[in-house]
């Protein structure tokens, strides 16, 4: 009996050790699986650009995306790039297609801290990569109805760390990234809502801030597997 | 010889008296707030701060500036033996990272992180020239870089030289952050830096520069006052064996440097590289005030010590007036002569310190006198006698009377030789060459002259529709058209060279596509890009071309603007409006300003001069005569400055003016003197032997003890100050010695013939 004790007691001892770095790393999967549940989406976003002047650009554009590495982004509007394409392929092959000069050329994306479009997100932040594959995790903060989970890169990464706060949803809320030097550098925060059975970010707002540039998301319908081709995965389907 | 005792000035200086504990009290309540504010005293060292900010060239590169995120750019060279090594590119990455953290830097261009648009057989690459995440690490892979790097006119030659020995890291500052914190804190986060391959490090660029001459500023004035003043107190206790001859003139000076430093920085203005050297000739001139008024009591033989005072006041007064009134002038004519702030505000500061100084010298030294009783007990004996005054004046005299016009003949001819020299002066405005060579702001500025490019930026605005094909065609010519025109620019960089260069990635070679729905959706692929800050407006109506100039001669500038001036002239239309500015822009209007300041406040010091002198001694003829020694005096000086090499510049064209102000009290002592002596009743020939024998020995202390405050700057960090130096001890010298020897001989000439005619 007595040796029993002890052991639960070791036992206790040990896993309330644990308890922390494991529910970190538990959040971040929850959080991974309710973000990429869809196997395929098809999305159109509205991307509302803000300089620090409050000066406003806004683009649509459609966005089909499977298989969590092959994304083909159509822009809509304005008409000056109404037509261009961005074809993401597995292993960072990547094609651009400009209408007026009506030919496609691959691009390289292999430069991660490169902003996207003019947007502020960089080709790091729209690598499909789950969280759990990109950081380690370690929790900060929980109370009623949020985690802080502080996140370091495995890789080299633009960002020495950021603050992920998820709501007791296991959705993410806003996350902090901090440079090199330690200096918050890029905030985004989102709202996520349920379609059908799948949470989506309705709205995702990143904001830059040094340069005080901030980039919206907007979702306005989206659709989820209806079993995409991997026809629309092709530089053909782009350039129509 | 004895003064009248003028009525109204013994009224004022029984006044003083009367009211010597307010006055003291005054003094130092303002000594105590001034003092306050003179601690606060900051440095501003840059140059295009001197143009006044209605200036069109200083204006509208300050407008770019604000506009496209920081025109101020600094720059940080590694030197080392190669540069495409693995350990220094990731030392240049460190850098880079840490230069980025910093909020206050805007950019940051590196061998790291430049942008790079690569036309490769299977398509193109907008991105970086490196992958900052997977640097190059093999051979192979670091000699491709290599070659990427030399096939290109943006990279070598401008962030990698073209011996691959030095490398670039240029860091744009944000306009809203304080210039030299901003450097400073790069300093302080690279020295935290580990350099792995030991390489040599430069700080370079404008902004550095400012620093750097910011620190020596401070370091100068802290080394260089004590130093004067020390002379100056040397001085003073050789000439009056007394504590009170020493104290006195010192703490004068002191509370005039205090409130002038404190109304400085009241006023909202800062110390630049000429006004540090206030202080020191406050120093130098002001304290010669009250020696005056102390040199006139300790003649004064009278048992009530409170009644000599007052009648020494009464006599010293208006002398003093008069000695104070042309050094102040000749200041002055710095503030409507000059169109640069900084030798304005020079002039004005300077004017005001000598005010305090003789104020101070006739209202606080007599109260302060009354009231400590700090009257002298027993008069010293003057040193009537002097070996100088024997062996050197008397003999003097004694030739000048017997051979007037060959000392005029000498003198003459000696000023036409030096004259001649004028015509090899040279200008010099650029900043690098204030620093004495192998100082290491000097050695960064020569390494990129040389090596990468320049460091002057230039700045050329298009105004248009600017996707418009036509618009960027023109930006693209005109980048051709300076680099082709211009041996000094060997680098351009606009957003026509980024279309350019998508449009050959797209297959269509590397030229403006002559379509615009193009260009509109290559823009797709740069925009958001730092770099497009600093290049296009946001409602692209505005675009710049950046380049930079490799040579800081004022030739160069000079025809660099005159070549893209009439550029400009020919191509703008009404759809492609083009301006320019820059470094070479800003320094040709310095260099303008330079020679119309030199010339208007010469112009006005001497016509001030003429009339004061003139008005004092009451005859425009004695005005005309005291005039001449110091002209000769000024033409040698410049013809000293052209066979020396000494340019012309904001320090050296300060010379001409403070040798008038201050080298006409020596004429005015003799012609006065010499006056005195006639209507005491002597002839011409022993008036004037009277005359050199008394007023030779005063002009030859005073001018050891100006010429010693000024030489002192010799020990500057400065080359201009050094300049300074030389030129004012030499021209105070000269003034000197024409006031004893030319000046006498000309009376003489012109009071004998005087006399024959009368006679006649």
């Amino acid at each position: 009996m007595k040796a029993k004790h002890i052991l639960l007691i070791l036992v206790a001892f040990v896993f309330s050790f644990n308890t922390k770095a494991q529910t970190a790393q538990q959040i971040l999967d929850k959080v991974d699986q309710l973000t990429s549940a869809p196997q395929d989406a098809k999305q159109t976003i509205r991307m509302t650009l803000t300089d620090r002047n409050g000066h406003e650009q806004v683009r649509t554009a459609i966005i089909w995306q499977k298989d969590k590495n092959k994304r083909l982004i159509k822009f809509t509007s304005p008409a000056a790039y109404k037509g261009i394409g961005f074809l993401s392929l597995p292993n960072d092959v990547m094609y651009v297609y400009m209408p007026a000069y009506g030919k496609e050329r691959r691009i390289a994306s292999s430069v991660k801290n490169q902003k996207f479009a003019g947007t502020d997100l960089t080709y790091e932040d729209l690598q499909a990569k789950s969280y759990k594959n990109k950081y380690n995790a370690k929790l900060l903060s929980k109370d009623a109805d949020k985690f802080v989970l502080e996140l370091t890169p495995k890789e080299r990464s633009q960002y020495s760390k950021a603050i992920l706060t998820v709501n007791k949803d296991y959705l993410p809320v806003q996350v902090e990234f901090y440079n090199r030097g330690n200096k918050k550098a890029k905030v985004l925060t989102f709202n996520f809502v349920k379609s059908g059975n799948y949470w989506y970010a309705k709205t995702m707002t990143a904001k830059d801030l040094k340069t005080k540039h901030s980039t919206k998301m907007e979702v306005l319908s989206t659709k989820f597997d209806t079993g995409l081709s991997d026809d629309i995965f092709s530089v053909r389907f782009m350039k129509q | 010889m004895e003064e009248k005792v003028n009525k109204a000035m013994l009224k004022l200086s029984e006044w003083v008296v009367r009211w010597r504990i307010p006055i003291i009290t005054i003094v130092a309540i303002l000594t105590v707030i001034l003092g306050y504010y003179a601690t606060k005293i900051k440095v501003d060292a840059d140059i295009i701060n001197s143009l006044p900010n209605t200036d069109p060239a200083a204006k509208l590169y300050k407008e770019i500036g604000k506009k496209y995120q920081g025109n101020t750019t600094a720059m940080l060279l590694l030197k080392t033996d190669n540069v495409f090594r693995t350990d220094v590119l990731e030392d240049i990455r460190d850098i880079t990272d840490s230069l980025m953290t910093l909020n206050a830097i805007t950019h940051v261009t590196s061998l790291t992180n430049v942008i790079d648009i690569h036309t490769t057989e299977w398509g193109m690459e907008v991105g970086r020239l490196v992958d900052e995440y997977n640097l190059p690490q093999t051979p192979e892979d670091l000699k491709k870089l290599r070659d990427k790097v030399f096939s290109k006119d943006m990279y070598h030659g401008v962030i990698v030289s073209d011996d691959s020995t030095i490398t670039a890291i240029i860091a744009t500052y944000s306009p809203d952050y304080h210039e030299d914190s901003i450097s400073l804190a790069i300093k302080k986060i690279i020295s935290k830096i580990h350099l792995r391959h030991h390489e040599k490090l430069y700080y370079a660029g404008m902004p550095f520069m400012a620093l750097d001459s910011s620190q020596i500023i401070f370091n100068d004035l802290k080394f260089l006052l004590p130093i004067t003043a020390l002379i100056i107190i040397i001085i003073l206790a050789l000439g009056f064996h007394s504590v009170r001859g020493v104290v006195l003139p010192l703490l004068n000076v002191g509370i005039a440097i205090v409130w002038t430093l404190g109304l400085m920085v009241l006023t909202g203005h800062k110390l630049t590289m000429i006004s540090d050297t206030i202080p020191g000739i406050l120093l130098a001139l002001g304290s010669a005030y009250t020696i005056h008024v102390l040199n006139r009591l300790n003649e004064i033989d009278l048992g009530d010590r409170q009644k000599a005072l007052v009648r020494a006041m009464a006599f010293i007064t208006i002398p003093v007036f008069l000695a104070y009134i042309t050094t102040a002038f000749g200041f002055m004519s710095f503030i409507v002569g000059s169109y640069l702030t900084m030798i304005r505000d020079y002039g004005i500061f300077t004017a005001v310190g000598i005010t305090f100084s003789f104020l101070l010298a006739i209202i606080f030294t007599p109260a302060l006198i009354s009231t400590v009783s700090g009257y002298r007990k027993k008069t010293a004996k003057r040193p009537q006698e002097t070996k100088f005054v024997n062996k050197v004046l008397i003999p003097l005299s004694v030739r000048i009377t017997k051979h007037p016009k060959r000392i005029i003949t000498v003198w003459v001819a000696f000023a036409l030789i030096m004259g001649i020299g004028i015509f090899f002066i040279k200008r010099q405005v650029d900043m690098a060459k204030y620093f004495h060579k192998g100082s290491p702001s000097r050695v960064g500025e020569e390494l990129i002259d040389n090596e990468l490019g320049g460091a002057s930026p230039i700045y050329m605005v298009f105004d248009g529709d600017v996707q418009d094909p036509a618009f960027l065609q023109k930006m693209f010519d005109t980048e051709k058209f300076m680099k082709e025109h211009s041996p000094y620019v060997s680098h351009t960089f606009s957003v026509a060279d980024l279309i350019a260069q998508m449009n050959e990635a797209m297959g269509e070679g590397y030229r403006i596509p002559n379509d615009r729905a193009k260009i509109e959706q290559l823009w797709m692929m740069i925009e958001g890009e730092d770099i497009m800050d600093q290049l296009v407006n946001y409602d692209l109506n505005e675009a710049v071309i950046q380049a930079r100039f490799s040579t800081v001669d004022s030739k160069a500038y000079d025809g660099f603007v005159k070549l893209m001036n009439n550029y400009i002239k020919q191509n703008s239309t009404d759809k492609i409006k083009m301006r320019i500015t820059g470094l070479p822009q800003i320094y040709v209007h310095l260099d303008r300003s330079l020679l119309t300041s030199q010339f208007s406040s010469l112009g006005i010091a001497i016509i001030l001069m003429l009339i004061i002198v003139s008005l004092t001694l009451w005859s425009l003829q004695s005005g005309l005569m005291a005039m001449v020694p110091l002209l000769i005096t000024i033409i040698i000086s410049y013809g000293f400055m052209g066979y020396v090499g000494i340019p012309l510049n904001v320090a050296t064209v300060l010379v001409a003016s403070i040798t008038l102000g201050v080298g006409i009290d020596y004429a005015v002592h003799i012609v006065s003197h010499y006056r005195a002596y006639r209507q005491s009743g002597l002839g011409v020939m022993d008036a004037l032997k009277e005359t050199i024998r008394t007023s030779g020995n005063a002009i030859f202390i005073n001018l050891v003890a100006v010429a010693a405050g000024f030489f002192i700057f010799i020990f500057s960090n400065l080359v201009p100050l050094n300049q300074f130096a030389i030129l004012m001890s030499l021209s105070m010298l000269v003034a000197g010695l024409s006031a004893v020897t030319l000046l006498p001989a000309i009376i003489y000439l012109v009071e004998t013939k005087n006399q024959k005619n009368t006679e006649q």
